[in-house]
């Protein structure tokens, strides 16, 4: 069991292993292709762990710097976003998580109006917004790095450094809390949170 | 597959491909149903995942730190001195909030999220006195001005703000929307925090023995209705 977590925090970790050093433009490059393809997924997954654009984009700026300083640990491109996102979970942990524990759980997320939307739709995404944010953070965690991340739940257990039962639990019981807070009585035979709708005024 | 395994499955990862899960649809209209619906939430976030703004710049400020300069070794340690001395002058402007001040911010935002839906079906003005009452509940006064600065009031009410905190919501009319003016009756942030956000913006400001926020939509120009409640706002003791 200690070896089996051993393993999984080599291949995840931001301290270089025994992978020999790419030179110069090589690894430049490989970085650059790198922040192309998925400096947007990783600001958006910041965005949802900080609800704040601001904190965000410094969140992403260190995720990235550490990432580059350590970047001859990435043993594969193909892990490249697990990687970043287990950095970027660190540096926040690091980083906010203990200069803000009020925030842990009632973290938030601000969506823009898209006009293309009709207004009955708008109103369905800001309740699904809602929604989402009254989830546990157990439960949020898991569900965003599958739906927003892409992840399979293989993945997701080690980013979140679970056993995949407890990832697919989890999964289980986001979808049917937030389907729940949708449309009360759709998923009345699960678990639901009835006092997640809590009003502030 | 029995009904509680495929249920749990299609909760799991309703984009299951594989071919037990797959072969449990057929035949079954209510498990086709639960499957479109399931799928269906997972659209719904990834538009809204979709629809936060990344900022213009941020692509540039990932450039690895090697490549960042054109000026060759020592125009770059120059140019970072400079940038060093006006990141002093900038910083004592633009100085980075704390904790409690940006869980501050979170909280008022918070709250005009889940305020919006209410306020937005209101139009019609209410009387000052109930503007006044409620404002008193929450331990601040409120002088109506008059003339042209004389304030609309179409939603008045006592909130809690983050769990902790007492105040006073009101909505008035902007040009783009509905402008809410929080007043909470706490200690005053150090300095003004702005209030940053794909949809609303505005600022937090200390006022003596509280702290006020003008949120409005994102263009809606909101310094004058500032002015206004900054310089009509009363604490109690």
């Amino acid at each position: 069991m200690g070896n089996k977590k051993e393993s999984k925090r080599n291949k995840m970790s931001e301290t270089p292993v025994s992978r020999p050093i790419s030179l110069g433009n090589n690894r430049k490059k490989r970085y650059e292709s790198l922040v192309d393809k998925f400096y947007q997924d990783v600001f958006r997954y910041a965005y949802w762990l900080t609800r704040n654009p601001t904190v965000a984009e410094d969140l992403v700026q260190e995720t990235f710097l550490r990432a580059w300083r350590s970047f001859d640990s990435l043993q594969s491109d193909d892990a490249a976003k697990a990687w970043l996102f287990t950095i970027l979970r660190r540096e926040n942990a690091r980083m906010y998580e203990r200069y803000r524990p009020e925030l842990v759980d009632i973290d938030d997320v601000s969506i823009q109006e898209d006009d293309r939307n009709e207004p009955d739709q708008r109103q369905k995404l800001s309740e699904l917004h809602y929604a989402i944010l009254q989830l546990e953070k157990e439960y949020r965690d898991p569900l965003m790095l599958q739906v927003v991340g892409g992840f399979s739940g293989k993945e997701i257990a080690e980013i979140l450094d679970l056993n995949n039962n407890t990832v697919m639990t989890r999964l289980f019981r986001a979808r049917s809390k937030l389907r729940d807070i949708m449309d009360p009585g759709a998923a009345s035979d699960e678990e639901t949170g009835d006092d997640a709708h809590e009003e502030l005024c | 597959m029995d009904d509680l395994e495929f249920h749990t499955r299609a909760h799991s990862n309703p984009f299951d491909e594989d071919p037990d899960f797959r072969h449990a649809l057929t035949g079954r209209e209510d498990r086709l149903r639960l499957l479109n619906e399931l799928q269906q939430l997972d659209h719904s976030i990834r538009q809204i995942n979709r629809q936060i703004a990344v900022p213009a710049r941020l692509k540039h400020k990932l450039a690895p730190p090697d490549s960042r300069s054109w000026l060759g070794r020592r125009a770059f340690a120059f140019a970072a001195s400079l940038v060093l001395v006006a990141g002093f002058v900038f910083s004592t402007m633009q100085y980075r909030p704390s904790a409690s001040e940006l869980a501050l911010h979170d909280a008022m935002l918070e709250h005009v999220y889940n305020e919006a839906p209410r306020y937005e079906q209101v139009t019609a003005p209410i009387s000052w006195l109930e503007v006044e009452t409620v404002l008193a509940d929450a331990g601040v006064s409120l002088h109506q001005p008059e003339g042209d600065e004389t304030l609309i009031i179409t939603f008045a009410k006592v909130c809690g703000l983050g769990g902790t905190s007492r105040g006073a919501h009101l909505v008035t009319m902007g040009k783009n929307g509905p402008v809410s003016v929080i007043l909470v009756r706490s200690t005053p942030i150090g300095r003004s925090l702005d209030v940053k956000d794909t949809r609303f913006q505005g600022r937090i400001v200390p006022s003596n023995d509280g702290n006020m926020a003008v949120i409005g939509e994102k263009a809606e120009e909101l310094q004058r209705l500032e002015q206004i409640i900054s310089s009509n706002v009363e604490w109690s003791i």
